[in-house]
């Protein structure tokens, strides 16, 4: 097999040892396509996360540079401007919020270090370092992140938001929407005893069962980072994990409308339908409940149409059917499928 | 086989250099790492070339380990390549891109046995043969001892991969089915002749795409092949 001109001898010898090769190899089976097709799904997404992410440190870089220089002329200037801010500003100790409370469920206890502990608030304001514990039966809170991401907290959980982009998650579980936006790269890194949780573009839960004997991780869209002391790998859409004592797990499947997201849908935040197209609402709906939308061809132009009034809802099966009414349309929801139906006349 | 080379690498710099045969070749960086810039600077059509060339060799490599165990297959690799993306800057060069997945593939298959706390289902030996050989694929019967270790056998399936299907459609037809040429040209609906001319350019480019992803993986061509001038790399 070589690049030089071969005798007929040769040649023959070459064609000989390659047909023994190739019976020798057996069948081929071929690649499942739609495995082939996943792993290229999962790989473009860390791919066009990586490539922003390193987009994004190189313009740091080079506006850190920028600012270098600039701050280097201007440092009189700065530092007077300073001296006179410091006198008006709060100081530099102050709380930095970091989430809001979106939606709550039942009586939640707020402890942070600057006040004693309470019972949370609707639409409190919560500082880093603050603790939550959500109580049993039909407790739990919805908050929005200052990143603009929805975190979900179950019954009988207790966290404590270290920042916007990093919670301590001890007992019970917590839902975690960065949203449909894949230029926001502040990713949200979930601490628990068996290992950290990382999102790359996701929709995933924790559920850290009491005394932590159990962590199980559902990944319901995008990836999962998880690290194991020095280990890490990546969880992907429609994939679980338990993570039991002593190193062993535990994979499994999990479909994003399947039971266990129950509780996640019920804590949905709160919509507004008004001023939203019906198309909006039912991706939001999507979103929520893990369903794929299924529009038949003569109801795919009137999706377009925005609802009016002032209707709002924490239900999102209720949203869609809300919207739809306002176009004549109905639906059904047929094994993880909302299927948009028009009516008969 | 890759852990041939590996092996033989170790062998290699043991060797004294005063042999006449050897050669000192100073370290060079293999070619995909420009492939590897480019991906990590957004270049589509770079990660079109990873995905579509090295994503299915490194499934058949996962899938000859794991017993063809599919959905196990497919998160491996899924594992392995979101992580080696994710890393891809450590990626220095000094073997071929799909050396390197395949390394990460292997640490990720011991890591995955490990979690579990057992071996995998069928220890896939590179020694190990193919035990299970649909009937109807084979002509003359051959003995289990004839056939390739499962690593090996998937190299050849990946080569045919990489052809043209028409291409590796008649040398499975050829080679593996063991149908005749009369039968290869009434399939094709062509004359003798012409079927031969197909199958001639089919086995050139099998036997080109083959060398070029031996030469990827650093391993020799096939059993058999004329051995390569040792080659000694020296040390920095």
């Amino acid at each position: 097999m070589s690049d030089e001109p071969k005798t007929t001898q040769t040649k023959a010898a070459d064609d000989a040892a390659m047909a023994d090769l190739l019976e020798r190899s057996g069948p081929r089976t071929p690649i499942p396509s739609e495995d082939l097709a996943q792993i290229v799904r999962a790989a473009e997404e860390v791919w066009i996360h990586e490539v922003a992410a390193r987009r994004q440190g190189a313009a740091d870089v080079r506006r850190g540079r920028r600012w270098a220089l600039a701050a280097s002329v201007t440092v009189a200037l700065v530092v007077g401007w300073f001296l006179l801010a410091q006198a008006r500003s709060p100081g530099i100790g102050d709380p930095v919020v970091v989430a809001t409370v979106d939606r709550l469920f039942g009586e939640v206890l707020l402890d942070s270090s600057s006040t004693p502990p309470q019972l949370l608030e609707a639409s409190a304001h919560l500082v880093a370092g603050a603790r939550l514990a959500t109580g049993d039966r039909a407790s739990g809170v919805s908050l929005r992140l200052s990143s603009g991401a929805s975190l979900r907290l179950d019954r009988s959980s207790r966290i404590a938001l270290v920042d916007s982009t990093h919670l301590r998650l001890e007992v019970g579980a917590i839902y975690y929407d960065g949203g449909s936006d894949a230029s926001d790269l502040q990713q949200i890194t979930v601490e628990t005893s068996a290992g950290q949780f990382t999102d790359i573009g996701t929709q995933f839960s924790v559920r850290v069962e009491e005394g932590g004997a159990e962590v199980v991780l559902q990944v319901r869209e995008g990836l999962v980072e998880l690290t194991r002391g020095t280990e890490a790998r990546v969880v992907a859409a429609g994939r679980g994990l338990a993570l039991l004592p002593e190193g062993f797990e535990r994979p499994f499947a999990v479909a994003p409308h399947a039971e266990s997201w129950n509780w996640v849908i019920e804590r949905s935040p709160e919509l507004a339908l008004g001023g939203r197209s019906v198309d909006e609402v039912l991706a939001w709906v999507s979103q929520e409940t893990g369903l794929e939308v299924v529009l038949p061809e003569a109801a795919a132009a009137l999706v377009t149409e925005v609802v009016r009034g002032s209707v709002r809802t924490t239900e999102p099966l209720e949203a869609a059917r809300l919207a739809l009414q306002t176009l004549d349309l109905d639906l059904r929801v047929d094994t993880g499928r909302l299927i948009v139906v028009v009516p008969e006349e | 086989m890759i852990g041939n080379h590996e092996q033989n690498a170790a062998i290699l710099e043991a060797v004294p250099p005063a042999l006449e045969n050897v050669v000192v070749r100073e370290p060079t960086t293999h070619p995909d790492l420009g492939l590897v810039r480019r991906i990590l600077a957004g270049d589509r059509a770079a990660f079109d070339d990873f995905s579509q060339r090295l994503v299915p060799a490194l499934y058949r490599f996962a899938a000859s380990r794991l017993a063809s165990d599919r959905e196990l297959t497919r998160d491996i690799v899924q594992t392995t390549v979101c992580k080696a993306l994710a890393r891809l800057e450590t990626y220095r060069g000094s073997a071929s891109l799909l050396t390197w997945l395949c390394a990460c593939c292997r640490n990720e298959i011991a890591m995955h046995f490990r979690r579990l706390g057992s071996r995998p289902r069928e220890t896939p030996l590179a020694e190990e043969p193919h035990r299970i050989v649909p009937a109807e694929f084979v002509v003359a019967p051959r003995s289990e001892s004839m056939l390739l270790d499962r690593e090996s056998a998937a190299w050849v399936h990946t080569a045919l991969d990489r052809l043209p299907s028409d291409h590796s459609r008649v040398l499975e037809w050829k080679y593996i089915e063991g149908i005749s040429v009369n039968e290869i040209a009434e399939r094709l609906g062509k004359s003798p002749k012409a079927a031969e001319s197909v199958l001639t350019r089919a086995r050139a480019a099998f036997r080109d795409t083959y060398r070029q992803l031996m030469e990827e993986l650093g391993q020799p061509l096939a059993p058999g092949d004329r051995q390569e001038p040792v080659v000694r790399m020296s040390r920095r």
